[in-house]
């Protein structure tokens, strides 16, 4: 054989060797990671959407907590079981009725007015009382759908609390004698989601009926 | 010539054996993580799908429970809160009946109304009728469920705007719109006259009930007809009120509460009705099982109309009431305690409308729940409480 013959062989081995190498490790490592971040960023996505139904289920409850107290306000205003200088918190001059601060939402004595002195504990659907001292609580049906069966659940509400907040109305820097803002905030915390949130309604209520 | 051989080797069994445990690996938790993402995503849309119906549940109950009185109820003075029915033939009128033949919707029996009292023979269309433990029952270990009943005037069919007269015996009623039209009669801007009654979806319709003044009900009872109206009038309508309704509300044998009693002196013909007519809307909301479906459903029935489904799956419906007489608080009460009547309560108070999901199990979850709890005062109740004002500085 020609030395010549023998030297395009070799370097025609050497050709084909370079074609066949595969991806190098590292480059290998590299492109899996870019997928991981990307594959986490679509699960992360769907966790969010998880987050966001849990949050509006919680809202939702927020609503009512808020609700309630003010339809108990002006219901006890229109019947005149409240006079309208008891439409006060109780750390106010002249007291008023409305404990201050923030409270746990428990159920109306025997007022019929939330977040007074007299509030009671609440009870479950199974007429039993709540957990934690008797906060209010949702009796649902559970997994087998019926309610009065072992698998209820009760859900508590103790990541709510209830506060209402009397100030008089000024006008030309005095107060309206006959017209009160009346401030009620639900502050919540949702499972996984980090902080509180806060539903707030306020309404004006007037001496007049 | 070895280099060559070299670099188009294949890989080695234990290379081989190694990927594919780590490829086995990888699959099985890929695989883990798919299904718990579908099941997080079932979750998801069963609470999704269970919150919409829950939100327009309660939606379109708490503003029929704050409607309570509203209208005529108060207007045409009087109780503001009741209305005696007919019932001295020894019949007690019954409800939540619908039609012409049914009057069995829970529970397969009719609900007697409420007396008041220190008249128990006098039933009373109540603004709100509580009916504690009188729905059907899910479950026995947890008890029978609640129903409720709202009676509120229907302003928006403007019946105030006819006249009517009634035949000898006392179940036959003809309304004619007059002209020009009574002063009483207030239409909105723009409207020459007030709708026909037999129109299809506002008009009078077979159930309805009709109040005239302040203590006269009738139920319609047939498909209303036009007839020719007499003198200046411009329309002339034929409806009935035969004593053949399931709720036993249409009495000509009463001597109080029914029509009858309009009927003048040697029973003429016909006698013109001295005051002017309201539709009245007594809705009742209760849960039901329909065949169709199986499912426990949220039902709202419209007078004696055929009722409609609210949402399905509700499991559970319960109510208390605050009642309030003359300074004395009676809150969260299951049912009226005693020296008290329906219209005196002045807050209604959902104390569980519990609802479940759709779809029952999937992978070993089963339903998911939601429960509401609220309150709603009873707006067109409280005013009589109003006056005289007692221990309020203002």
């Amino acid at each position: 054989m020609e030395l010549g013959a023998i030297m395009k062989i070799k370097r025609a081995a050497s050709s084909r060797k370079i074609d066949q190498s595969g991806f190098s490790l590292i480059e290998t490592m590299f492109a899996m990671v870019l997928l991981a971040v990307g594959m986490l960023a679509t699960l992360a996505s769907l966790g969010y959407a998880i987050g966001a139904n849990q949050t509006s289920q919680e809202d939702m409850l927020a609503r009512q907590l808020a609700s309630e107290a003010m339809e108990s306000i002006f219901n006890a205003r229109n019947t005149s079981q409240l006079g309208f200088a008891s439409i006060n918190n109780t750390t106010a001059s002249p007291p008023g009725v409305f404990l201050p601060n923030a409270q746990s939402p428990k159920c109306a004595g025997p007022d019929g007015i939330l977040d007074t002195a007299d509030d009671v504990a609440c009870l479950t659907a199974a007429g039993a009382e709540c957990p934690n001292a008797g906060i209010e609580c949702l009796t649902e049906p559970g997994p087998d759908g019926i309610m009065g069966t072992a698998d209820d659940v009760v859900v508590s509400l103790e990541n709510f609390t209830r506060t209402i907040t009397i100030t008089p109305l000024l006008e030309n820097g005095t107060t309206v004698p006959t017209l009160v803002l009346v401030t009620i905030t639900i502050n919540y915390t949702v499972p996984n989601h980090a902080g509180t949130k806060s539903y707030v309604l306020e309404e004006e209520i007037s001496s007049y009926h | 010539m070895a280099r060559a051989h070299n670099s188009s080797r294949g890989f080695t069994l234990m290379e081989l054996m190694i990927s594919a445990a780590i490829g086995s690996v990888l699959i099985v938790m890929a695989a883990d993580l798919f299904s718990r993402a579908m099941k997080a995503s079932w979750i998801t849309s069963q609470k999704s799908e269970l919150q919409q119906d829950f939100r327009a549940a309660s939606n379109i109950l708490q503003r029929d429970i704050s409607m309570a009185g509203a209208g005529s109820l108060g207007q045409q003075g009087l109780s503001t809160s009741s209305v005696g029915l007919p019932a001295s033939t020894g019949t007690l009128p019954v409800y939540p009946c619908s039609g012409l033949t049914t009057c069995n919707y829970i529970n397969g029996a009719p609900v007697a109304y409420p007396t008041a009292s220190g008249a128990p023979t006098v039933p009373f269309l109540y603004s709100i009728i509580p009916g504690p433990n009188l729905g059907i029952t899910i479950n026995a270990a947890q008890g029978a469920t609640d129903i409720i009943t709202i009676v509120s005037a229907d302003v928006s069919l403007a019946l105030n705007c006819y006249t009517s007269s009634i035949n000898a015996a006392g179940t036959v009623v003809t309304f004619q719109l007059p002209s020009p039209l009574p002063s009483t009669c207030i239409l909105p801007t723009g409207v020459a006259a007030p709708q026909a009654l037999n129109a299809a979806v506002i008009g009078l319709q077979q159930g309805d009930l009709i109040l005239w003044g302040t203590n006269a009900v009738g139920v319609v009872t047939s498909v209303v007809t036009t007839c020719a109206p007499t003198g200046t009038n411009t329309a002339c309508y034929t409806v009935d009120f035969a004593a053949t309704d399931p709720g036993h509300i249409n009495q000509p044998g009463a001597v109080t509460g029914s029509l009858k009693q309009f009927v003048g002196s040697g029973a003429p013909a016909s006698t013109a009705i001295p005051v002017s007519a309201v539709r009245l809307l007594a809705v009742t909301y209760y849960l039901a099982i329909p065949p169709a479906t199986g499912l426990p459903t949220l039902m709202r029935l419209q007078s004696g109309r055929a009722p409609a489904p609210v949402a399905e799956n509700v499991v559970y419906l319960k109510f208390s009431y605050d009642v309030y007489d003359a300074g004395v608080v009676d809150a969260n009460q299951s049912s009226m305690p005693a020296g008290t009547n329906p219209g005196m309560i002045t807050k209604v108070n959902i104390l569980h409308m519990s609802m479940r999901s759709q779809q029952a199990k999937y992978q070993g979850i089963g339903y998911q729940g939601l429960d509401l709890q609220t309150s709603i005062a009873a707006r067109n109740l409280t005013s009589q409480q109003e006056y005289p004002i007692s221990g309020s500085s203002y």
